[in-house]
């Protein structure tokens, strides 16, 4: 068996002298035939073939087979990583973070990190960890840092060593910046800046538009992470936010939403809760719907109240939207002032505030 | 990481006199100095204490900054090349020299770098940083560099 190996190798390195043709780029390149498995991936790049964009990127990365261009190399890589290809990204972020064939790009190396750890890139994940971790160039963020890491301690037992001794815990929040997003056949992808020695709970919320005067949905997705970045699969013509929550869950601050080219994202999202047999009530939810519809907001008339939500006239689920609830109060009927109150297991999303008219009477 | 270390133990003991190579893969072959991109190729230093091999914490952000400058992709070899100063006899300082080289690989295939990526190797005491008269302890010769290509 050994026997036919080394004879198979034999052959196969004689391939390129005599001439055979090489099946695939890959082989071509093992068999140290550059210009072959150039030709080869030059066509299936044009085909748009990541993985070959990635092999070209290398060949003119290490200088096989023609003088080293190391921006010849990141253009290839760049069209790869655009495509999603892990590795590519894996090294675009790379040359940006060791300013190779460039100067150091620090941001640029955090966002391309991302990307590919978003895609289980285990190095990707470490590297990113390691950036967070040392602020080089971006925020410190010990706790975002700890998320990379705990990602990657399946695969690298340096990753598990460092995760361990970092902190989390921490109730400062900043609305995350957004480095990038895009949507396409795999969904949406979201990446963000965390700000310095914050809270690494992020909710990220994916959701449609209502039609014009229509109750809002919930959202269809609504996940939490750790980590600066996240895929959210399925998912076309959505808005979409991550919010920085405290870990005390009282507080959040926001990013701006990533919306659809013509859709206008809600201001606040107010859901009406009437009772069905009252009479009037749904009238006038109807037309409190509206004006607040007219003012930007998005509105629901629903029939039943979570239980966080009954026994409040206005409630609020985190201690940042008391003022926005208070805004609402002074559109609705009241007698004397009104005060909203948090709701102890909060049922509302960041922004959303829950009106149950049947606990004005 | 049982493999790797069987791997190189495996491949230390066949070199016991002058430098000692280790090649984990045969890796691409057509340019084989190892000065050759200077640019790329900063030989990143680990330093080690006295007849020690094992990595100081201190040292540990070396192999971090070595593996943030490791790019992804078959044509890539990491160079590990372990050093001992002149205390000892040559033969004890190549084997340290071995062990110290092993230690920083198995450090930088914990931080992900496929161990057919990395050449591994020992020097003993040839081609020392700092040329020095028998057992004298010298820092500079203590240590292993990483570079690239």
């Amino acid at each position: 068996m050994q026997r036919f190996h080394h004879t198979f190798c034999l052959i196969a390195s004689l391939c390129p002298a005599i001439g055979w043709a090489q099946d695939s780029g890959a082989d071509a390149f093992a068999a140290r035939d550059f210009a072959g498995a150039r030709a080869i991936w030059l066509a299936e790049a044009a085909q748009g073939s990541a993985e070959a964009m990635l092999g070209l990127g290398l060949l003119a990365d290490r200088g096989f087979g023609q003088s080293r261009d190391l921006d010849r190399a990141f253009d290839w890589y760049q069209q790869a990583a655009d495509l999603g290809l892990a590795e590519a990204q894996f090294n675009i972020a790379i040359m940006h973070d060791a300013g190779i064939g460039r100067a150091r790009d620090a941001s640029a190396a955090q966002l391309w990190y991302t990307r590919a750890a978003l895609r289980d890139h285990a190095r990707a994940q470490y590297n990113l960890g390691l950036l967070y971790e040392t602020g080089d160039g971006v925020a410190a963020n010990p706790a975002v840092a700890a998320h990379w890491f705990d990602l990657a301690s399946p695969k690298l037992p340096a990753a598990a060593e460092k995760s361990q001794d970092l902190p989390v815990g921490t109730n400062a929040i900043a609305a995350p910046q957004i480095l990038f997003s895009e949507e396409s056949v795999a969904g949406v992808e979201v990446v963000w800046d965390a700000a310095p020695e914050t809270s690494a709970t992020f909710l990220v919320e994916a959701l449609h538009a209502p039609s014009s005067n229509a109750d809002y949905d919930a959202p269809f997705f609504a996940q939490t992470t750790a980590g600066s970045g996240y895929l959210v699969g399925g998912v076309n013509n959505a808005l979409l936010r991550v919010s920085n929550l405290a870990d005390n869950d009282l507080d959040y601050a926001s990013s701006q939403w990533i919306a659809p080219e013509g859709v206008t994202p809600p201001i606040g999202r107010v859901t009406l809760i009437v009772e069905p047999e009252a009479i009037g009530m749904r009238d006038a939810a109807d037309i409190f719907a509206d004006q607040l519809r007219s003012a930007g907001y998005w509105v629901r008339v629903n029939d039943e109240a979570p239980a966080a939500t009954r026994d409040y006239y206005i409630s609020y689920g985190f201690s940042s939207d008391q003022l926005f609830a208070s805004e609402i109060a002074d559109y609705l009927p009241a007698h004397g002032e009104i005060m909203p109150m948090k709701q102890v297991a909060a049922a509302a999303y960041p922004g959303e505030i829950f009106v149950n008219l049947s606990a004005l009477q | 990481m049982k493999t790797l270390n069987t791997t190189l133990m495996m491949l230390a003991v066949c070199a016991f006199a002058g430098p000692a190579v280790l090649t984990a893969q045969q890796a691409p072959q057509a340019d084989t100095t190892v000065l050759e991109d200077a640019e790329e190729s900063p030989w990143l230093k680990v330093y080690f204490g006295s007849g020690s091999a094992t990595i100081s914490p201190d040292q540990a952000e070396t192999l971090d900054r070595a593996v943030r400058t490791f790019r992804e992709g078959d044509p890539f070899v990491m160079i590990v090349a372990g050093g001992a100063d002149k205390v000892g006899s040559p033969s004890q300082n190549l084997s340290l020299s071995i062990e110290r080289a092993t230690a920083v690989a198995t450090a930088l295939t914990n931080r992900g770098i496929p161990i057919e990526r990395l050449q591994v190797l020992g020097r003993g005491n040839s081609e020392l940083q700092v040329a020095t008269p028998d057992e004298v302890a010298e820092e500079e010769n203590r240590i292993v560099e990483i570079s690239w290509r």
